[in-house]
């Protein structure tokens, strides 16, 4: 469990809001929220934090990004765009603001942040929470390839993992899943 | 393997599940100390079919011999599993749901289940009416009549299908069991939920086995 080293840096306060709702859901604690991005001398003071940065201070990361990212600090891109979800030289992993709650969860989980009570060894990948996502929703193989620019053959894998992860087989399962543990809509 | 000379009375001791399968083949009555070959001489029964039907029941293993099961009388017997299926189990697991939704009636679990479950009879009751109006009518049919046989072989992929949903319904909900649960109520579901997977294993393997191999070569006469 962490508390109080998570950091957002976003001029929406809709985007503040709701990702300091998830987080704290799950016992991360805020340490800050800033609607610009900070200082060079702030920056330098941080240690091992969890940073929530818009992908949109395109300038600011080239002359701080390296900053952001030493002294064990963990920098996540939040994206604004379907197409932004490609961590880079700045960012460990990109949250796209259309993920939902577990998603963002699972990406922040895969990068070892201690949220420890939320993953185990079959615990699904962010992408495959995706792709479940996607098949409880109804879509085709074809549908989820295009959707997520990836190869059917990699959907069709990705299918196969999930149910291996979870022993479960039917589509009509997976969708039960699916809504038990909220990633789509129950009445759905 | 169960022979004709064992007494039915112990094959039921040993196999409890095996009951309401004697009551489809009309053997229920007049048990006693008899062996299955005395019970199925007081009801006028092929005991031939009779120890096809109970073995394949009994045993995942066993293989009835092609000569074993008639087609008529299995198209009975499983017409009348599909109304046991209708007429009891069904409802029966209905029953724990609306029994545990009225302790507990804005649980997400059981609003979701009982959801998925509805859908779940809808669908089985589509390929029930499906095999006994379009399949099981082919047994009656002269050899010569113009039968697709890609109508034959679709019931089987809807077969894995129905099969691996009740199998991911047990799981799930084990997975999801809130607390304060009435136990017992969620025992007996998922036990009848086991019943009812096994059963729908077995009249698959009738189906997928026995019955369309055999139409199948009948119809390519």
């Amino acid at each position: 469990m962490l508390s109080g080293n998570a950091v957002i840096i976003h001029i929406s306060p809709i985007i503040q809001q709701g990702l300091k709702n998830i987080l704290l859901a799950r016992n991360i604690g805020i340490s800050d929220i800033m609607n610009a991005f900070p200082e060079c001398s702030v920056l330098s003071e941080w240690k091992n934090m969890l940073l929530f940065v818009d992908t949109q201070y395109a300038e600011e990361f080239k002359k701080h990004g390296k900053i952001m990212k030493k002294n064990g600090n963990t920098v996540f891109g939040i994206g604004t765009t379907m197409s932004a979800n490609q961590p880079d030289l700045y960012f460990d992993e990109i949250l796209n603001i259309y993920d939902n709650a577990d998603i963002i969860l699972q990406k922040i989980n895969d990068y070892g942040t201690g949220v420890s009570d939320y993953k185990s060894n079959n615990q699904l990948s962010a992408r495959e929470i995706e792709i479940l996502t996607k098949i409880a929703l109804g879509l085709s193989n074809k549908l989820i390839a295009d959707q997520l620019f990836l190869s059917i053959h990699t959907v069709i894998t990705h299918r196969k993992n999930i149910t291996a992860k979870l022993g479960i087989k039917s589509i009509s399962g997976l969708t039960l899943y699916a809504a038990l543990n909220n990633m789509v809509d129950s009445h759905s | 393997m169960i022979s004709e000379n064992n007494k039915l009375s112990d094959v039921v001791s040993n196999n409890i599940d095996l009951l309401p399968i004697l009551h489809r083949l009309g053997l229920s009555a007049n048990i006693g100390e008899r062996s299955i070959s005395e019970v199925c001489g007081i009801n006028q029964k092929d005991m031939r079919f009779v120890l096809g039907i109970l073995n394949t029941y009994s045993s995942a293993d066993y293989f009835p011999k092609p000569d074993d099961l008639e087609l008529q009388p299995l198209v009975d017997f499983l017409i009348q599993t599909h109304n046991y299926h209708k007429q009891v189990t069904i409802p029966r697991i209905n029953g724990f749901i609306e029994q545990l939704k009225q302790h507990m009636p804005n649980e997400k679990l059981l609003i979701i289940v009982e959801k998925y479950l509805n859908q779940y009879i809808r669908k089985l009751i589509q390929h029930i009416d499906f095999e006994e109006l379009e399949i099981f009518p082919l047994v009656k049919m002269d050899n010569k009549y113009d039968v697709n046989s890609l109508k034959i072989k679709k019931i089987f992929k809807q077969h894995t299908n129905v099969e691996n949903e009740i199998s991911d319904l047990k799981t799930i909900i084990i997975r999801h069991i809130p607390d304060n649960i009435d136990m017992n109520l969620v025992h007996d579901l998922l036990h009848a939920l086991s019943h009812f997977e096994k059963e729908q294993l077995d009249h698959a393997r009738f189906e997928d086995k026995i019955l369309i191999p055999k139409l199948l070569k009948l119809l390519s006469k």
